[in-house]
């Protein structure tokens, strides 16, 4: 199956460099969307079939935290991993986040392999998840 | 201790984590490296782009406010987004050191206020803003440039 | 089956397309060497390099290409590409980068070398699949064709594979 994805955050360059890291993983796309903030994210994934969103903390409007928290709490949203990528590093963050619904957490800087490793290993986890379910 | 709310290291860790964190910024993200000269933090020589401001607050408040030298910011921009530096238009360079001064500014933050939840700002041009409050300065000589940096903690009023 | 053994020397680069080959380069400080290996094409290369950049010493880098990351690594990725590999199938190592004392007496060149494979591969769109480098200490490093598998030999630490 090849996914879509569902990159959030506000920096252009930022999301340019992840779409790059996914190609290069050998993760071939359907879709790759790309989205400013929370609010802009909901919106594509109301109306497009996501398999998988990377977001930022730190936008305007609907921060990543809102947008994890909006996404676990809809039944229609709720099984798409999320994999947020942040420079916060602090252990109470990180925890709060996957307290929340994250499937993932990278921190930047990050080197494009450590991406791709937690990247699979999420993408593997929801595959799982979708031959018990 | 600092006398920040919220920040927990000494002075002297602030400022080595400042150092580490735009170092290792550097290295892994941009692949830029130190040229290893070392140059006293001084006012923006012409030569400096505009410089970028992040305002943090939350569990503590301040900015941190970075300058690159002009061919640089190009350099970075060429790198972080595999292309050749006479392919990178001005948008993507400021974008690109945006998005280095997001990640030190962040990066620091997690080291020397790791129980702070904070909230960082869009980074955004900063000029004419007079540092207040405490104040660590640094400045990078690396193999494509310089860089200035300027980190504040405010105190409440 | 006689197995071949391959010298990549300092400052030299070699492709091998003998898929009972091996190649080795021995006695990485501060120089590295990247390593890359087609499993399907069974093409492998690797270039023990010197320095990071060819501005250094523009003569030499005419003289010598494999001496310098900027100039060397191109030129090994368009000799794969020739002899039939593919970048999307490639699988990239990394080793060396040492930081040690030499007559050079460049600033930090170990991690300088090691920075410019970084950079040069991601502007080439090739991910890392494993990296030995930093320390202080000498690594010899071998890429085997017939299996691909990247073995790192240093005097402090068991032989081990990537």
């Amino acid at each position: 199956m090849k996914p879509s994805v569902l990159i959030v955050d506000d920096s252009p360059a930022m999301r340019a460099f992840i779409r790059r890291v996914l190609e290069l993983s050998g993760v071939v796309m359907s879709e790759c969307y790309q989205a400013a903030d929370g609010g802009e994210a909901l919106a594509v994934l109301r109306r497009s079939p996501v398999d998988l969103v990377l977001t930022d903390i730190n936008m305007p409007g609907i921060n990543g935290e809102e947008l994890v928290k909006l996404i676990h709490a809809d039944e229609q949203l709720n099984s798409i991993p999320v994999v947020v990528v942040s420079t916060d590093a602090t252990e109470q963050r990180v925890a709060a986040l996957l307290r929340l619904g994250a499937r993932g957490y990278v921190t930047k800087p990050f080197h494009p392999e450590t991406l791709r490793a937690d990247l699979e290993k999420v993408m593997e986890a929801a595959d799982d998840r979708r031959c018990r379910g | 201790m600092t006398d920040g709310v919220g920040v927990e290291c000494r002075p002297d860790q602030v400022q080595a984590a400042l150092r580490r964190a735009a170092v290792s910024v550097l290295e892994t993200m941009f692949f830029v490296s130190l040229a290893g000269e070392t140059e006293e933090p001084s006012e923006a020589a012409p030569e400096f782009g505009q410089p970028v401001r992040v305002e943090f607050q939350g569990g503590c408040q301040g900015a941190f406010t970075i300058r690159v030298s002009g061919s640089m910011s190009c350099s970075m921009a060429a790198n972080f987004l595999a292309k050749d530096e006479q392919e990178v238009d001005e948008p993507e360079a400021s974008q690109v050191v945006s998005e280095f001064a997001n990640m030190v500014c962040g990066a620091t933050l997690s080291v020397v206020a790791p129980h702070a939840t904070l909230n960082l700002s869009y980074p955004c041009a900063g000029t004419g803003v007079v540092a207040r409050g405490e104040v660590y300065r640094d400045a990078l000589v690396c193999d494509c440039g310089r860089v200035q940096m300027q980190l504040e903690f405010w105190h409440n009023e | 089956m006689v197995l071949k053994t391959v010298i990549v020397g300092m400052a030299d680069a070699r492709v091998s397309e003998e898929q009972d080959s091996t190649l080795i380069t021995y006695a990485l400080g501060s120089c590295v060497a990247v390593a890359l290996h087609d499993p399907q094409a069974m093409i492998g290369g690797m270039i023990h390099y010197m320095l990071p950049d060819s501005s250094l010493d523009p003569g030499k880098a005419q003289a010598r290409p494999w001496m310098f990351a900027d100039t060397g690594i191109p030129i090994l990725l368009d000799e794969l590409k020739r002899a039939g590999a593919t970048r999307r199938r490639m699988r990239v190592f990394l080793a060396g980068g040492a930081q040690v004392l030499d007559s050079s007496n460049f600033f930090e060149i170990g991690k300088r070398n090691y920075l410019a494979a970084r950079k040069l591969l991601w502007k080439a769109g090739l991910l890392v699949k494993g990296e030995d480098v930093g320390g202080t200490g000498s690594r010899t490093v071998s890429l085997r064709l017939s299996d691909g598998r990247f073995l790192i030999r240093s005097p402090a630490q068991q032989e081990r594979t990537l």
